[in-house]
This record gives C-alpha cells, structure tokens and sequence, in this order.
C-alpha cells in the first residue's frame, strides 16, 4: 500500500504532469481503433475498389498519427530536464483481488518512448510499404487490421506499468504474429507456422508466467517500480531474483528467438514480407531485449543469469550465423540473420550494457527493415515477371533465382547495399556503432566487473566473457560472409530469372521504394545516437546512454563495475571487429566465383552444406525426440490407452452396480434405462410427497 | 415494487416459474415437426419467452444484490416438512449470484442460438427444458441441504431426456453412463446429508445450523469424502470424467451447453468446503485434491490433443479448466477462490459459446469430425472470427476472460504448492496446442469446394446470440470487476467462517526449491513488504 501511495505522489508531482504526456494513452488505442475499424470493413462483402480506399487511409493514418503523437512526447521529454521517475496513468481497473490490484497502467519513460518512436516509426514506414505490396490481395482490410492490432499490442507492451499489463501485449503481439504468418491460410504450411510460432511463444510465456508469480509471492507487487526497488535491495543472487530472472529470460527467450527456442522464427517468413519486416525483425522479436532492459534491476542483482543471458545470445549469433551461410531463400537468410543479431543483443543486455543492446534493436531496426523490405520490392518484381510468363510455380525467393537485379532495381540495389554494410559493421553505418558497442563492452566486462564473482558450470566469469567475445567476433566474420554472399546472388552477377522474365523485372513502385530509402536514410545516420567516447570528434558521444541513464544506469554501473577499457584497447577492438568483417566480406567474394544456376538446375546440397541448408535438421530432430513422443503420449498412451480404459472400467463398474440393484428388484431389471429414470423420478417425487403429507 | 417487496418474491419465483412454465409449454405449445399438431403458438417461441422472464429476474437478482454486505440476500424461509425439520428456504450470496445470473442468461440464448437444432417434439422439449433450468437455478438458491438434494436430482432428469431422446449416436449408452454415475455419487451424498442431520439433532436442513455442529474430524471426513465425490462426478473431474465427452459428444447442442455448466464446482464451494472445515484443511486432504486437480488439468489439456471430434475436444478442454477450478478451490487464498469461482463462471459463457459453434457446423453439415472441415475462413467469415475468439478464451489469452480465472488461480496457489503450480501452468502451453489445432483444421487450410463450398455463414440469429457470447468474453476480460466485487463478497464469507489460519496467511517468500527468508534481506529490505498483505 505504502508503495502504491507513494507512486501517486510522484505522478501528481510528474514534470510531465499536464503536458502532451497525458495523452500517451491514446497511442496504442488509436492502432486498436484502426484494427477494429479494418476488420469491420473487412467483413463487407466484397467489391473490389471501394473496399481498398477504407483500409489505406485508416491503416497508415491511426500509426502515422500514434507516430506524431509519439513525437509530441519525445520533444517535450527531451525539453526537460533529466526526468527521474517515470510517468505513470492509472485508466482503469483491471483484476481487484485483495491486494492484488492490477490496473490498466501505463508508464512512460525514457525507456519505452524510444520504443515507442522505433515501433510507430518504423510500423508507419512498414504500412504505407504495405500499401504497395499487398494492393492485389483480397485479403487487404484483413492484413490492415491484423497489423493495426499487432502495433497496438506491441505499444501496450512497451507502455505498459506492471508485468500483467506487459503480458497483455506480450500475447497480444503472439496472437497478431500468429494471424499474420497463417495469413495465407489455404496453404497448410502457413498456418502450421503460424501455430509453430504461437506454441512454442507459449513455452517462452509459461516462463513470463512463473516469473510473475514468483516476483508476487516475494515482492507483493506486480508494478514495475515497485518491484524493481524491492528487488535491488535484495541480496544479489538469493534465490529468490535468481529463480525469477531465469524464468523471465525463458519468456524473453522465446519471444526473441534466442537458443533453442528460435525454431519458430524461421518458419514465421510463411507471412506477407512487411509483416516479416515489422513484426519478425524490428518490433516483436525485440520484445524479450526490451523486458530484460525494463527489469534491469532483478537481472543486475543475479549476475549469473545475466551472464548466462550474455552467454546464450552469443551462441544463438553464432549458431544461426553458421545456418545463414547456405541458406538459398532469401528470406530465410534474413531470418537465421535476425537471430543471429537478436543474439548480439542478448549479449549487450547480458553483459549490463543495457543502452548498447537497446542501440543495437534501434539499428538494427532500421536496417533489418530495410533488408526484408528491400527482399519484399525483389520478391514482388519476380513474382510479377513469373506471373507475366505464366510460370507461377518457379521460386520467386530463391536466391538463385535472381542475380544481377540492380541492372532492374537500382534504388532498391543501392538501399540493400548500404544495409549490408551496416549490419556487417562497416563504418560510419549504424551497425558499425551498435555491434562494436556491445562487443567492446564484453571485451570491458571481462577485468575487474561483477562477473569475475561468478561462475557458469564452474567455468569463472571472465573466461566465460572471453569466450563470449570470441564468439561474438566469429559471428561478425560469418556476418560479412553470408551477407555478402546474398547481396552479390540477388544484385551481382548475371541474372537467373529466366531470360522471358528478364524484360518484367521492374524497380517498385514510389509507396515501396520511398520506406526503403527513408530507412536508407536512417541507417546511415542513426549510428551518431551513441558515438563512443574514442570517436568524440565525430559527434556528442553516448547521447543514447546518457537519455537511458534513469532506466537502466544504475544496474549497468552495478554489473559494469570497475571494467574500463583504454582508449588503445578500444581502438584495437573496434579495429579488428570492422577487420573481421570485411574479412568475411572478401572471403564472401571468393566464394562468389563459383557459378550458380538458376534452382531448377542445381543439384540439392550435399555434405555439411546440406546440414547447413537444413539448419542442422534441427526440426526433424525435435520432431522426433518431442512432437512425436508427447503425441503417442496424448493419442495412444492416454487417449486410446488409459482414458479408453478408465472408460471401460467405469462401465463395468456400473453394470456391476445395475446387477447389484437388480438383485435387489430383479423384476425392475428390464434393460430399458427410460424405466430407471422414471422409477427414479417418481421414487424420488413419493418420498417427497409422503414427507410433505405427513406434517 | 419495492425492491424490499421483490426480494420477498424474486427467488421464489425464479425456482417455481420454470416449474410453472413448462407444463403451460407442454399443454399449449405446438410441435413444429411435419407430423405434429397444427394450432397453438410453437413451443419453442413459448420456452423462449418463459426463458426471457427468467433471465430478466436473474438480471433483477443481479442489480439487487449488494455486494458491500456480506451476507445471504434475498432470504426468504418458508416451512416445508416441520416434521423433519426441512424448509422452503432460498438465498443468495456473492458466490451464487454470478452463477444464477449467467445460467439465466445462458438458457435463452442457448435456446435461441441452437433454433433449429431440436426440430421434433418440441413441447416435450420445452417442457424439459424449462425443469433442467428449474433445477440448475435451484442448486444455486437453495440453502437447505434437503432441498439442495432435490433440486439436484431435479437436473438429472431432465438432462436425461434431453440427451437419450434428442442426442446423436450412441446415445442411449452415454446418458446411461451419466446417469448411472452421477447417482452413485448423488446417493452417497444423501447418505451423508442424512446423517449430518442426524448428528445436528434431527431438527434442521439448514446450510448454516449444519456448519455450526461440532463434529469429529473422521466424521467430516467421510461425510466431506461423500459430498466431494458427488460434486467430482458431476463435474467430471479425473478420474470420473468419462460419461462428460461421451455425453456431451452425442447430445443436442442445448444439452452438451447444460451438462457444461459446472455446478458441481459451485456446489463444492457452497457446501462441501463450508460444511467440513477440519477435512478440508487437513494436510493429506489437500494434498490429493491438489495433486488430481493437477492431473486432472494435465491430462485432460493431453487427451484433449488427441480429439478429431470438436466436441469431445471442447469437452476434454473443460475437464482440463475443470483442475484449475479445484485447485484454486481448495488452496483458500483470496486469489485462487476468486479465481475458481471466477471460471466456474465464465466457464459458463466459454464452453457454452463453444458448443454453440459446434452446434451451428453440426447443424449445417451433419457431423463434428474436424477433418471434415478445413478452410471454412474463406466461406464463413463470421463464423470464423467467434470461434477463434471463443478458442483464445479457452487457451487462456489476456483480453479474454479465460486468462483471468487461470492467472489468479495459479497466482493464488504458487505459494502454496510451487512445484504442482508450475505443472499446472505448463498447460498453457498444451491449450495452445490443441486449441490451435482446432483452429486450423476447421478454419485453415485448403477448402474443399465441393463439400464445403457452400457452408451458409452464421444467420442473423445465430450471430445475434454469438455477438452476445463474443462481447462477454472479452468485456468480462477488460472489464471483470463488476463480477469480481460480488464473487469477494461471497469469498470473503467463505473467509470468515473458516479457521483464521489458512485463509488469511500472508504470502510466504518461497522459491521453488529453496526457501529464502525475507529476515534475511540486506539491511534497508522494504518493511511494508512483509507486513502489508492484508488490509
């Protein structure tokens, strides 16, 4: 109670207070407007043209607008002085149980504005890409309002006070991720996704689950504030934080596809390519980065699990980066490369540098984004020129399917390039700041910090970092590889589409083209965020770290510890990951010289490329040692074995009670049950009628 | 009228106008089938209306009700047998007002939405009808022991002819199986109400002079163990479960919606937990309910995969939700108690909603076997959308009121019994599988024109009565407090008339596994959050 008081003390008195900060709440109501409109009209019968003027200006006009608001706010936080608390507006209430009170609660803070700017942003961008892409589908009111719901779940689950209200837009964002890779659902594979996607979220939800239950059993609150402060005062590593930061990071780690519960993420590409852009690269899957960044506090106070957090992310980048080598979908390569970086930002998160790994999902955003949308304009014109020839069948994802399209596409060409290069880490882009960050705070961590306390299966922290950076500069080389290797096959070369199809391949149109260059723009720019103290003179440095510093400063200085690392050291560092880098590049130019032909005409691969190309079959193997055991489980072993057992038991049961009643009146016993009702009933009625007449 | 001068007559009415109405419905209603007779008003729009009336007095039970008192509302005690001590007496609480409510609203719309479902002796149906509803209302009003039994012998008779005249295949097997073993239990329960009155002096069935008696904590416990399995039956709890899918797979949608409705689960919290307070806080005692009510939600959520049939499905479904009830039950913390009694309810308005869908396929195709399905989302938009809302209830997903009963159940229980909560809630993950599973196979995947191209979506009847269920869930999701203040004020009832310690225990600092000691906090650990758990 003392807690709750306090926090409406600190509202009242809130430098927000009365501001343009009241109307936060409008933004995740204004895409859930938007959804509930599109879907009305989605229900219309339908007539072609009319029914596509509707969705285009209520599905990009609700985010365009949350996104101005969104502005709004951030100006007026970034006119005032240093903001300590954050804002926080009660609605309504939601489960009043006892003590148990959880409200419709929204908080604002430095924290979940960033995330607000990159989800409004980037999802207005996605939308009016959309626009384009999916003109000719019948589906279009539909997609509209699936993905007018996903941003207003996504919003609530960044705005939201307290851990049940997260979890709200943390199976909200489930639910729309769902809908929109079974988008297409007359084929069978995309609503299989769909549904692999959702389950295996839930394993990561159960998680979320017991972690609130375990943070109410020892905190009494379910708010973040509160139990944040309860937590830091806790012993670091008592059970207690220990047990509920492993159980948040198995709910993070399913939302954000970190090991081994990724396995959805690759499938999710079944979905509309926006929708991959948006909800499987910049904004859901991030999700998970997000929680442990707003629950700094608890992971701080167990170091172990942080480390482990870190540890985790490190062999989920290079795992999915060693997949990534010889995948031919387009798209897949973008997948196994989402995880990869989603793992770079576990580590970040992982080591205490919360504003790296936050930097990282900002860039990462943008030129993630870019990638799949760029995939999107490519895979569109080869749909098209397919279409064109009438050979629908061919794959229009393949990558070696295509191959000299900047001849056709040469914004998108350029716009994919710059990309590439940010997410290999090549200076000044985006990528080259936020993945030297995290690596270089590994690299700071491993002298002097928290972690030299602890220790993994007994291995003592700082050669676990060790190991971690190690990982982390490998996955950088494999980066540069894989991902020139996909930019030369679709941009490079000759061309593979077919020499009828060669004359439809076409540039977007602007509504496609124009997000494309926006998020161009973006990453080239957005690295100046948070230029490292060496690079001063480039830009006011850690301008990023410093707007965090409220939210996540005190836990990173607590995990951070005395870890600093010269300005030599530091050079040297971001001098090898950028050398790395363009070593994979080159290495990926090498391996370019070997032909490829179109996919009809290769032969599938073999060897330990096939096991790449298979994702070291991991599917089949948890096919085999999980779906299929707890299937037999369900179907043969308890369905038809105990259950059709129990059954039968039961029935003898009652016929050995009937034989037993029929002992008793054998001449009653004629088989037909309608007479044991009737004999029951009127039983039943004498008994009460002979009691009623004897008073 | 007064609202004093209604609560003399509002319960009264709602047990003895059903009574009433069936046999008008009986007498005056006209069978619509080809070879029944002409004139009269149809029997079905009778049943309807008399329905109406009863929903609106749940409605007026419902406003009337006030839930910052907390005690019986509504009383009214009329002399029965004074022979024996039995009397007309009828009241109602925070707990049986939510239940009272939603069964009043249910039947008519569950009529309404299943029309064209029962289409041959419809006076007879209706008649039935209106019994089941006087029975099911009168399990919830009574405060007698000896008229509880009646009114809960009063459902089975009814359920029995709904199910054996108007059911599907095989059903004359299954609703002997349902009655056969509901009886056994129901007997047994007798036997202890009998002696319980015996042991209180032979002068009085009344609920609250039953608790009052002193008795030994073996007598409670064989009289806890009668009163337990009669409502485990009832319920279906595992391992009792096996007339429910049989039952419920073959009998008209109104029946399988009727036998759905967990009475027995309120039962439990009315009677058998009040009454043998000692049995029930006996540690071996709720140590075996909670570990069946684990199964029970474990086993049911797997059998449940296992189902080609959309009914057994749902069916398997609810005797999983059914181990959530029982478990929030019998931990006795404010949060799980609410929380069961909050899914005794809403599992009401889910299940039932779900069985209405399936209904509507079975209606129009004949059959309930998923398989047969299969990209009705193109052909049946509407159709589409309530189920997947009704599923999302099921699997539990916040927004709908299926995630709040479930979230304050286990929020409610993890102090308790850590390890067995966390089993428990390993289940969100089977309700995805097999309610995901539904989905797809019915909405998803390629249509087959030929048999299913020409699937009518849902009329403007049917989505009338579904938009109602649709906005339930997921207003009572958003919005659960107006339900949630009444079930406290029969929760906190329930608190107060069982021993001190085992409802009003602060929460305990306990991880799985190792127990950590809030004393043992570095210096400047937050006082209040040790002291300030109940206010």
């Amino acid at each position: 109670m003392m807690t709750s008081l306090a926090f409406i003390q600190a509202a009242s008195s809130h430098p927000l207070t009365g501001g343009i900060a009241e109307w936060v709440g409008l933004l995740p109501l204004l895409p859930l407007l938007g959804a509930v409109a599109n879907g009305l009209v989605s229900l219309r019968p339908s007539d072609a043209a009319s029914s596509k003027t509707l969705p285009t200006l209520i599905g990009p006009g609700v985010l365009l607008a949350a996104f101005a608001l969104t502005v709004a706010i951030f100006v007026e936080m970034l006119g005032l002085p240093r903001i300590a608390d954050p804002f926080i507006r009660n609605y309504a209430t939601w489960m009043p149980v006892g003590n148990l009170n959880i409200n419709w609660g929204v908080q604002l803070d430095q924290l979940s504005i960033l995330m607000c700017l990159v989800i409004t942003g980037v999802g207005s961008l996605i939308h009016v890409f959309s626009v384009g892409y999916m003109k000719k589908d019948p589906g279009y009111a539909r997609y509209f309002a699936y993905l007018n719901l996903f941003v207003a779940s996504m919003l609530v689950l960044v705005l939201g006070s307290s851990y049940p209200m997260v979890f709200v837009g943390w199976e909200g964002v489930g639910l729309c991720s769902y809908l929109l890779i079974g988008f297409w659902f007359s084929d069978k594979a995309n609503a299989d996704a769909g549904k692999k996607a959702f389950v295996v979220n839930r394993i990561g939800d159960f998680g979320f689950l017991i972690a609130m239950f375990l943070i109410w059993v020892n905190t009494s609150t379910l708010d973040f504030v509160a139990s944040n402060t309860a937590f830091s005062v806790m012993p670091f590593g008592s059970p207690a934080i220990v047990a509920v930061a492993l159980f948040l990071f198995l709910g993070c780690a399913g939302k954000s596809a970190q090991l081994p519960l990724y396995i959805w993420l690759p499938d999710a590409m079944a979905g509309p390519t926006p929708v991959s852009a948006l909800i499987h690269a910049a904004t859901m899957v991030t999700a998970g980065v997000y929680l442990i960044a707003r629950t700094s506090p608890v992971f701080a106070s167990a170091p172990q699990v942080s480390l482990l957090v870190a540890l985790i992310g490190a062999l989920t980048a290079c795992w999915a980066a060693t997949i990534a080598l010889r995948q031919w979908d387009i798209k897949k390569v973008l997948a196994y490369s989402t995880v990869s970086q989603l793992g770079y930002m576990f580590v970040g998160v992982g080591v205490g540098a919360y504003s790296a790994g936050v930097f990282h999902l900002v860039t990462h955003a943008f030129f993630k984004a870019l990638l799949f949308l760029g995939a999107g304009s490519v895979i569109h014109s080869l749909h098209q020129a397919y279409h064109h020839t009438h050979r629908d069948a061919q794959d229009a994802q393949d990558l070696r399917n295509m191959g000299g399209l900047r001849k056709y596409m040469p914004a998108t060409a350029v716009a994919m390039t710059l990309a590439t290069l940010a997410i290999v880490g090549i200076p000044p882009l985006a990528g080259f700041f936020s993945k030297d960050e995290i690596l270089s705070s590994v690299f700071a961590r491993t002298q002097g910090s928290m972690f030299s306390n602890v220790a993994i299966a007994g291995v003592p922290g700082n050669v676990v970092l060790y190991v971690i950076y190690g990982l982390g500069m490998l996955t950088a080389l494999l980066t540069g590889i894989y991902m020139t290797r996909m930019l030369l096959l679709a941009f490079f070369g000759v061309n593979r589409t077919g020499s009828a199809e060669c004359e439809a391949l076409h540039e977007a149109p602007a509504s496609m083209t124009g997000p494309v260059l926006v998020l161009a723009l973006l990453t080239v720019v957005a690295g100046w965020l948070n230029v490292p103290e060496v690079a001063s003179s480039v830009g006011r440095p850690e301008l990023l770290t410093e707007w965090l510093e409220p939210v996540t400063g005190i836990a990173s200085t607590v995990l951070a510890g005395k870890g600093h690392l010269s300005h030599e050291t530091e050079l040297a560092l971001i001098g090898a990951a950028v050398g790395v880098g363009l070593l994979g590049m080159v290495i990926a130019y090498f391996m370019s010289r070997t032909p490829v032909v179109a996919k009809d005409l290769s032969p599938a691969d073999t060897g330990f490329a096939g096991l790449l190309a298979k994702a070291y079959n991991v599917d089949r193997v948890l096919d085999t040692i999980v779906l299929k055991p707890l299937n037999a489980l369900s179907d043969r072993v308890l369905s038809r074995g105990v259950d059709r057992g129990l059954d039968r038991g039961i029935e003898r049961g009652s016929a050995g009670f009937v034989k037993l009643v029929g002992r008793v009146g054998a001449r009653l016993q004629n088989g037909d049950v309608g007479t044991y009702a009737w004999l029951v009933a009127a039983g039943a009625l004498a008994v009460l009628v002979s009691l009623t007449l004897s008073k | 009228m007064t609202a004093a001068g209604a609560s003399a007559w509002l319960l009264p009415a709602m047990l003895l106008w059903p009574l009433l109405a069936a046999v008008i419905v009986r007498v005056v209603g006209r069978d619509v089938s080809p070879d029944g007779e002409s004139g009269g008003i149809d029997a079905r729009v009778l049943t309807l209306l008399a329905l109406a009336v009863e929903a609106g007095m749940g409605v007026g039970v419902w406003m009337m009700f006030k839930s910052s008192e907390q005690t019986w509302q509504l009383a009214v005690n009329w002399p029965w047998i004074p022979d024996i001590g039995a009397n007309f007496s009828l009241a109602v609480d925070g707990l049986s007002v939510p239940m009272l409510a939603m069964t009043a609203l249910l039947m008519p719309l569950t009529l309404l939405g299943s029309w064209n479902n029962v289409r041959i002796r419809t006076p007879t149906y209706g008649a039935l009808v209106l019994t089941l509803t006087a029975g099911l209302v009168g399990v919830f009003v009574v405060t007698d022991l000896l008229l509880f039994y009646v009114a809960w012998e009063l459902m089975l008779v009814p359920t029995y002819f709904i199910v054996g005249i108007w059911g599907g295949i095989d059903r004359r097997k299954a609703v002997l199986k349902y009655v056969l073993m509901t009886m056994v239990g129901s007997l047994l329960m007798l036997v202890a109400i009998i002696s319980l009155w015996g042991m209180g002096g032979s002068t009085s069935f009344a609920l609250d002079h039953l608790r009052t008696i002193q008795l030994t904590e073996t007598a409670q416990l064989w009289m806890f163990v009668a009163f337990f399995l009669a409502f485990a039956v009832k319920s279906g709890l595992v391992p009792f479960h096996s007339w429910m899918p049989d039952a419920q797979q073959t009998a008209p949608t109104l029946g399988a919606v009727t036998l759905g409705i967990k009475v027995g689960m309120y039962a439990m919290l009315r009677f058998a937990i009040p009454l043998f307070p000692l049995a029930v806080s006996n540690p071996t005692t709720s140590r075996v309910i909670a570990i069946l009510s684990v199964v029970a939600i474990i086993y049911g959520a797997l059998v449940a995969m296992a189902q080609s049939d959309l009914k057994r499905l749902i069916s398997y479904s609810s005797i999983s939700h059914l181990g959530f009830i029982m478990l929030g039950c019998f931990v006795l913390s404010p949060a799980s108690v609410q929380g069961a009694a909050w899914i005794t309810v809403n599992h009401g308005v889910t299940t039932s909603a779900l069985f209405l869908l399936a209904g509507m396929l079975q209606d129009r195709k004949g059959t309930n076997v998923m398989t047969a399905f299969g990209g009705l989302a193109r052909v049946m938009p509407l159709f589409s959308i309530m189920l997947t809302v009704a599923i999302l209830s099921t699997v539990g997903l916040p927004g709908t009121n299926g995630f709040i009963g479930e979230f304050l159940v286990l929020i409610g229980s993890y102090s308790t019994w850590p390890v067995l909560t966390t089993v428990a809630t390993g289940a969100v993950v089977l309700a995805a599988i097999y309610g995901l599973r539904a989905l797809q196979q019915v909405l998803y995947g390629q249509l087959d024109l030929a048999s299913n191209g020409n699937m009518r979506d849902l009329s403007p009847r049917e989505l009338s009565v579904m938009t109602v269920f649709i906005v339930a869930i997921i207003g009572l999701g958003i919005s659960p407090s107006g339900v949630l203040q009444r079930i406290e004020s029969g929760a906190l009832r329930l608190q107060r008339m069982f021993p001190a310690t085992s409802l009003s225990a602060p929460p305990q600092v306990r991880v799985v596994g190792t127990p950590a000691d809030v004393n043992a906090r570095a210096p400047g650990a937050l006082v209040q959050l040790t002291t300030s758990t109940t206010h």
